[in-house]
């Protein structure tokens, strides 16, 4: 409430200056900019000057999957996407594009605090399509919807339904655009992109030092963080485990529910084949990277296949993603704590891992338009839904 | 009425110069007519077949007469569409009648093919298979017993006894002919049809059969259909023709060969269709 | 055409002759075109299939060389690619053994056999011989819809219907509980294979049956059953035996898919290469087990593993062999059989 009252009279301070101070073709209805067709709000109004219209950049360059850096010491505004850094200093005409020199026509300005940016110059120099529509007094930025050609992604399955999910929605926003996502699992993602079959590889773990001695040249961009949740089948009683019982079932030494308050039957443990993502991080997680899961559990080749065994077997237990947790498996808590979402963005619940992709060199083109869309604010939503995203959305 | 009294009285075969009369007939057709589908094949068929002769019938293609051999051990049974009435009596039963067994007649008319159509396996086996399948009490060394007799008493036995254990299709095609009239004795019938059995064979393995076919009337009835004239001059004790589906003449063959009654029955002698 | 109108008989007669020799000419340029094209075809898919047992085998060769015999009499095949992939990239492990996935693979197509075939062929003689004549259409159409029908479907069926099946009807609690230190009993077993496999193989067997028996010359029919023999006698003693080099093609047809059968088997059968202990009884069936082609289905997503890349390549070389074996058995029956006919 409070910050919304402070933004109202922010903005009314901001038009009753710029009314005041007459700026050459200014009006009450003031220029509005729509990135891929939607409106960005700003919190202080665009100023046209040498036909130049300046901007808060950080709402757009947000809007594209980037970030922007003030330094107020230096005056240095530091534009970065995955694919493009653009370094401006306050009042002054000398831009860095990558660390190539160019000159502004007009230089970023403060204006009631407020720092200033050419819209035009740092688009364009983001790889933006930027057009002014005189009639309607708006400036279109396209970026995700100028999109065309082919990407192949492919790896872990725990990314590839979200994968799926910001593929479908950039490709219902560009024609010629095709992309497609394959599984397999983060290992051959990162196998993928090294052998140049993939474009981006989807990998549900940070990259290893063993991963950029044997596929040199990765680059992994983090887009969140999983939580992985032990599951039991419905029916089961037991409703509270510590980590050291995870640690005993998942490595054969309490092989009967009536140890853990259940019923005298025995445990049959579900795992993943070798090589599976959910897996590595299971092992690391849970299993403290000492142990592996006993010799006798039943493997499965993907996160389907064992919350299916769970939910089918009374005394089946197992370990899945959190995004992929419904009603036909319980996850019993772990030291207390319960395997919600919430707990795996607060961090208490003790089992979470990265979520990366990984292109190979610096992204360009349509890679880095990928890239830059999961980072956006529509990507993030898209992650949001089955895990926990980047930033805390305020 | 004209049938029934050319039929009548006692009748002198040339060959055999074998005497028969009337009650000496096995089969007694009655009104016969028969049907695929909406086709008539058999028009009001009368005739008897006579014990211990050879009985052949003859006539243009498409006459009925084939039908109406196969009609004497119930093949036609297994045609969609066939359809039937009159009566067929065998010494006196009906064979068409409801719950008269099919296997039952089938035991007592045997039938051989146009086509020689041995089963495909060993020349023994051909004639064990029916033997074991009808008379299953029989042991191994009687079964082998029978199915030597039947080859000794087709002739075939010299010709094939070092290949007893070779498969049947082996065979030449009149040593087949001959093991599939061997295998129809087999089962010991009273009545063997034969369906043109030497239209596919060569004039040696032809005079095999005849030869065959006349000894074997001392013991059986036969029923002989033949394209074949001369054949059916040879062999035959009585002549039926056909056309048509029906029976347009029969009798003793030198009657009908020699002084045919109907246009007809000279026609077709003539080769005039 | 018109021209000969005119011409003497003589002339008409030799046009004739020259346009015969043309189409003759013709014929023989066609024939001799398709006779090499077919030659070339021919040469070029046995060279492919030479060129895939070599790259097989290439492949294979390392973990060969090291095992040797081994690798079909030893077992531990699952622990071993979990040690494999585990192992640092300087120290590789090379033990591998597949006794397990063989036996796994044999014991489900034997088993399956066992099942499918006299259950394809009642339904192949039901549908040639028995069942009536509109009924036989529906009955063909259903079947070729069958065996067309992806593995992946019977998995699933069998994940759903199978497996639960087995555990609520042969697997008691305290079993579990006796048995859980060697393997688990959860219905995922080689029974649960078993079932599945034979589902999926008596289209196959009842389809090709069914073209079999309807190949069987129909006099061979009229044969038996004018020599006074039942139905089912010609059926038995003559029809069957006339139809077998068909049946036994659809036999070993749906061996081939057995053996080969990786997706379905992986998902009923357990997916652990335990070796089934005959000394358990009715467990013996019951016991998880995982065969040689859901085996390199399942761990292929670690290829990347050079070691583990060579062992799968060996599995898939054991399959390659177990389906020639078997073929070759099956072969085998068929030359026995002939010659009990006196046709070999």
């Amino acid at each position: 409430m409070l910050r919304k009252i402070r933004k109202m009279v922010v903005l009314v301070l901001a038009l009753s200056m710029l009314l005041s101070v007459s700026i050459p073709a200014m009006g009450a209805d003031a220029i509005a900019v729509k990135v891929d067709g939607k409106k960005i709000e700003l919190d202080v109004a665009p100023v046209i000057e040498k036909s130049r219209t300046l901007i808060p950049i950080r709402a757009v360059v947000e809007e594209l999957g980037g970030n922007v850096i003030f330094n107020a010491s230096t005056q240095a505004i530091s534009i970065n996407t995955a694919d493009q850094e653009v370094k401006l200093t306050l009042n002054s005409k000398q831009a860095l594009v990558n660390g190539a020199s160019q000159e502004l026509e007009v230089p970023a300005k403060a204006v009631d605090g407020r720092t200033l940016v050419p819209l035009r110059f740092v688009g364009e120099a983001l790889g933006a399509d930027v057009a002014y529509d005189a009639a309607s007094k708006t400036v279109n930025v396209k970026y995700f919807s100028n999109m065309s050609g082919t990407l192949k992604i492919g790896g872990s399955t725990t990314i590839q339904p979200l994968a799926q999910a910001a593929a479908d929605k950039l490709m219902a926003g560009n024609q010629g655009l095709s992309i497609t996502i394959a599984g397999g699992g983060s290992g051959e993602g990162i196998k993928g992109v090294h052998a140049g079959t993939f474009n981006i590889g989807n990998v549900s773990r940070d990259l290893e030092a063993a991963d950029n001695v044997s596929y040199p040249g990765l680059i992994s961009h983090r887009i969140g963080t999983d939580g992985i949740a032990v599951i039991v089948n419905p029916k089961n009683t037991v409703e509270n485990l510590t980590k050291q019982q995870v640690i005993d079932i998942f490595t054969g030494k309490i092989k009967n529910w009536k140890e853990l308050g259940g019923k005298d039957a025995a445990i049959f443990v579900q795992t993943r084949e070798a090589g599976s993502g959910t897996l590595t991080a299971f092992e690391e997680l849970a299993l403290l990277k000492k142990s592996k899961v006993l010799a006798t559990a039943t493997p499965h080749t993907s996160t389907g296949l064992i919350k299916e065994a769970v939910a089918r077997n009374e005394n089946a237990i197992g370990f899945i993603s959190l995004g992929y947790m419904d009603n036909s498996v319980k996850a019993p808590k772990v030291e207390g704590v319960s395997a919600l979402k919430s707990k795996a963005l607060s961090k208490e619940w003790p089992y979470v891992r990265s979520l990366v992709i990984v292109s190979k060199g610096t992204p360009s083109g349509l890679t880095a338009k990928y890239v830059n869309y999961l980072l956006s604010p529509m990507g993030q939503q898209i992650v949001s839904q089955d895990y926990l995203p980047l930033k805390v959305v305020d | 009425m004209e049938k029934e009294s050319f039929i009548d009285g006692v009748l002198v075969h040339s060959q055999s110069s074998t005497t028969f009369s009337l009650d000496s007939s096995i089969i007694s057709i009655q009104d016969l007519n028969a049907w695929y589908g909406q086709t008539q094949a058999l028009k009001q068929v009368n005739l008897k077949i006579y014990k211990n002769q050879i009985t052949a019938f003859i006539g243009p293609s498409g006459c009925g007469k084939t039908t109406l051999l196969r009609c004497l051990n119930r093949m036609n049974d297994l045609i969609p569409g066939f359809d039937l009435k009159g009566s067929i009596e065998l010494q006196g039963e009906n064979i068409y009648a409801p719950g008269y067994s099919v296997n039952k007649l089938r035991k007592q008319v045997g039938m051989v093919f146009q086509q020689a159509n041995p089963f495909p396996q060993t020349v023994l086996n051909n004639l064990k298979l029916p033997l074991e399948e009808n008379f299953r009490k029989l042991g191994k060394a009687q079964l082998k017993q029978i199915a030597i007799d039947k080859l000794k008493d087709t002739g075939l036995l010299e010709e094939v006894k070092d290949r007893l254990q070779q498969s049947a299709l082996k065979l030449s095609g009149g040593q087949q002919q001959r093991l599939c009239v061997a295998r129809a004795l087999a089962i010991d019938p009273e009545i063997l049809l034969l369906d043109e059995p030497c239209s596919a064979l060569d004039p040696i393995s032809t005079s095999k059969i005849e030869a065959l076919l006349i000894r074997l009337k001392e013991r059986y009835s036969i029923v002989i259909v033949t394209h074949n004239l001369q054949q059916a001059a040879r062999i035959a004790d009585y002549v039926v023709f056909f056309y048509q589906g029906e029976i347009v003449e029969q009798g003793l063959p030198q009657e009908i060969f020699i002084t045919p009654r109907m246009k007809l029955t000279s026609q077709y002698l003539q080769g005039m269709f | 055409m018109q021209s000969f109108e005119t011409s003497s008989p003589e002339e008409k007669l030799f046009a004739v002759r020259i346009e015969t020799k043309n189409r003759l000419n013709l014929i023989s340029v066609r024939d001799s075109i398709s006779e090499k094209l077919v030659f070339l075809l021919t040469t070029a898919s046995a060279i492919v299939i030479v060129f895939i047992f070599i790259f097989i085998v290439k492949e294979a060769a390392a973990v060969l060389q090291v095992n040797s015999i081994n690798f079909v009499t030893t077992s531990g095949f699952d622990q071993q690619i979990i040690n494999a992939y585990n192992a640092p990239a300087d120290k590789p492990i090379w033990q591998f053994g597949a006794l397990g996935l063989l036996l796994g693979t044999l014991t489900t197509t034997l088993g399956a056999l066992l099942l499918a075939v006299p259950m394809g062929m009642s339904t192949a003689i039901v549908i040639t011989e028995l069942a009536p004549v509109r009924l036989r259409y529906i009955l063909r159409i259903v079947i070729r819809l069958l065996a067309s029908i992806p593995s992946v479907i019977y998995g699933l069926i069998g994940l759903m219907v199978v497996v639960p099946f087995i555990q609520e009807l042969l697997i008691s609690s305290e079993l579990q509980i006796r048995y859980i230190d060697r393997f688990q009993l959860a219905g995922n077993s080689m029974l649960a294979g078993i079932v599945v496999l034979s589902i999926m193989i008596v289209p196959i067997i009842t389809a090709l049956a069914v073209d079999a028996i309807n190949a069987v010359p129909h006099h061979y029919k009229e044969a038996a059953l004018a020599l006074g023999i039942s139905h089912w006698g010609t059926i038995l003693r003559v029809i069957l035996p006339a139809a077998k080099s068909g049946i036994l093609a659809g036999i070993i047809l749906s061996v081939g898919r057995a053996v080969g059968e990786a997706i379905a088997l992986s998902m009923v059968s357990g997916g652990i290469g335990n070796i089934p202990q005959p000394g358990d009884g009715m467990v013996f069936f019951l016991t998880p087990v995982l065969t040689l082609a859901s085996a390199i289905v399942n761990k292929s997503e670690i290829m990347s593993v050079p070691t583990i890349e060579a062992a799968l390549f060996a599995c898939g070389l054991v399959l390659l062999v177990t389906c020639v074996g078997l073929s070759l058995c099956a072969r085998l029956v068929e030359y026995l059989v002939k010659r009990g006919e006196g046709r070999a």
